[in-house]
């Protein structure tokens, strides 16, 4: 058997088509067409389970299918909830095709990335936050509104990019609470906590040059043209972009002039200096490097996924011997 | 910011006493990126690892300009760590360690082939030399990631685990021992340390930082 993507999808896309062919509907086509129509999806967000039905559609309704839905079966999810389903915190979100009641405050919402996306944006409890997202003609009408606490049963998680979110269907019933119901989490001032080492520092780091308008402030390639504001005569700053990483998840974190200062003790007139000395603009990058590598800092700011959008941090403490004494009885309990 | 790229894989942490023998190695997942992986014995896939310990060996060979080998000792063994072609910074800040140096490596967690089999070496990314507070860091911080593998171990859903049983035999009592003395051997120098530096004998014996978490 030939390895391919998605291969449990693409068998349920065929059995689709292979249900059609009762009443004289044939598709030609191959399994790796559908592999990729289903992967085509997936890079748009789309779930796997969702895109067998998209695909199944378009394939028969190309074939002359009027009524493509009655040759698919299944619904949207892995399994339909069922009537209990288990409250869980964003802390406790692991597993995806999960049906969960979430209790939640929406702290962010942003743009959609695609058309086809109806709101998204970011949930938060006590425990942590969570991405949401629902899709255009999903059924699931709600306006969600910044600042408001909603209890979502059932809603099913989903996994985008190694991280669990919810996706909020028509199934999805939101119900909006109030008073002492509601969380009490402000959006204005809502703060997660991340512990990490910086692994790894990327590209457009250490000395830049910024576009010098207030509303733009892009970092520039080229010191005179930015490529949304035209011509300009660009202004020299300094950033770090490095990798927070917990054994776990890691996050790109920007940290700016002052707060690059504050943890690898550079300010600018130093950064100058040391490029005047080495005649090189990389140099300061390798210096923050070489301070930096292998440093652990609690960071607190707001977790976007794959980024983290620091507000404040501190180095973390090297144990003291009874730190490691809790440690150790932790190991020692063991089997 | 690219919404489609994979996540980045985390750098595990691992004692070398657990790490050498990682001797299994998988491409793992379906994505044109599908990365490379080793299997800790305790249980995790690991394409990368983010190590501290004391740079005790480099070898750099004059006729190879694109190469570069080392080792690392931890309390409880050696890394074997190298650079190649595609590491050129690496490359070059190996060059300026001298060894014995405090460092902190992140790198790719792979196998070589030796003459009995597959060897685990850590192929570098960006080494540092760092201030000896962040050893006592790293220990603590592995033996925690241990001991959360070693209670994840039985875990019916832990497919690695399940591999790791099945490869390796997995004796888990040593890598637990071998945690608990790395653990003790950083509490030793901590002790020592605040002997040198604080002769009371009726000090408190607690460390700066004691209940700031």
């Amino acid at each position: 058997m030939t390895d391919i993507k998605h291969q449990d999808h693409v068998d349920e896309v065929r059995e689709a088509l292979e249900s059609a062919e009762k009443d004289g509907i044939s598709v030609e086509t191959t399994d790796e067409a559908i592999s990729n129509a289903i992967e085509d999806h997936r890079q748009k967000r789309v779930d796997p389970e969702d895109a067998v039905r998209y695909v199944s559609r378009s394939l028969l309704r190309e074939a002359g299918a009027d009524n493509p839905r009655q040759y698919i079966s299944g619904g949207s999810n892995p399994s339909p909830p069922s009537g209990v389903n288990p409250q869980l915190t964003a802390s406790q979100l692991e597993e995806e095709g999960e049906w969960i009641e979430f209790i939640g405050t929406v702290i962010e919402a942003y743009d959609p990335s695609y058309s086809e996306m109806d709101q998204q944006g970011r949930l938060a409890d006590e425990t942590g936050t969570v991405r949401f997202v629902s899709w255009q003609n999903s059924g699931f009408e709600t306006e969600l509104v910044t600042g408001e606490t909603y209890r979502f049963d059932p809603v099913v998680t989903t996994e985008f990019d190694g991280n669990v979110e919810l996706k909020l269907t028509g199934t999805t019933q939101a119900e909006r609470l109030e008073g002492d119901d509601a969380l009490g989490i402000d959006p204005d001032t809502y703060t997660e906590t991340i512990e990490g080492v910086l692994v790894d520092f990327q590209d457009q780091m250490g000395l830049i040059e910024r576009c010098p308008n207030e509303t733009c402030r892009r970092v520039l390639q080229d010191p005179t043209v930015c490529p949304d504001c035209g011509e300009v005569e660009s202004e020299t700053d300094i950033r770090t972009k490095a990798v927070v990483d917990d054994g776990e998840d890691s996050w790109t974190v920007f940290l700016n002039a002052e707060q690059t200062d504050s943890l690898a003790q550079l300010t600018f007139e130093q950064a100058e200096q040391l490029v005047e000395k080495y005649d090189y603009t990389g140099v300061v990058k390798e210096y923050i490097v070489s301070q930096l590598h292998g440093e652990y800092i609690r960071f607190h700011g707001r977790d976007r996924g794959r980024s983290f959008n620091v507000s404040d941090f501190e180095l973390l403490n090297p144990p003291s011997v009874t730190d490691l004494e809790n440690v150790k009885q932790e190991l020692e309990q063991l089997p | 910011m690219s919404q489609s790229t994979p996540s980045r894989n985390p750098a595990r942490r691992v004692f070398a006493w657990e790490y050498k023998d990682a001797t299994y190695e998988e491409t793992r997942g379906d994505g044109d990126r599908s990365p490379n992986m080793v299997l800790l014995p305790t249980g995790q896939w690991a394409h990368r690892v983010f190590l501290v310990g004391s740079l005790v060996d480099i070898v750099d060979d004059p006729d190879s300009e694109n190469y570069i080998r080392g080792e690392l000792q931890d309390p409880t063994g050696r890394f074997p760590i190298d650079a190649g072609q595609f590491e050129p910074e690496a490359i070059a800040n190996m060059r300026q360690l001298d060894p014995p140096e405090f460092v902190a490596v992140t790198g790719k967690a792979v196998t070589f082939s030796g003459d009995s089999g597959p060897v685990p070496k850590v192929r570098v990314e960006s080494i540092t030399d760092i201030p000896e507070a962040l050893y006592d860091s790293w220990v603590k911080d592995t033996a925690e990631k241990t001991a959360t593998r070693l209670t994840n171990f039985s875990n019916d859903a832990n497919d690695a685990a399940a591999l790791a049983a099945e490869r390796y035999g997995t004796d888990l009592e040593q890598y637990r021992d071998a945690a608990i003395e790395a653990t003790e051997e950083v509490q030793e120098i901590i002790r020592e340390e605040m002997a040198e530096t604080e002769p009371d004998p009726d000090a408190s014996p607690t460390a700066p930082g004691v209940g700031q978490d």
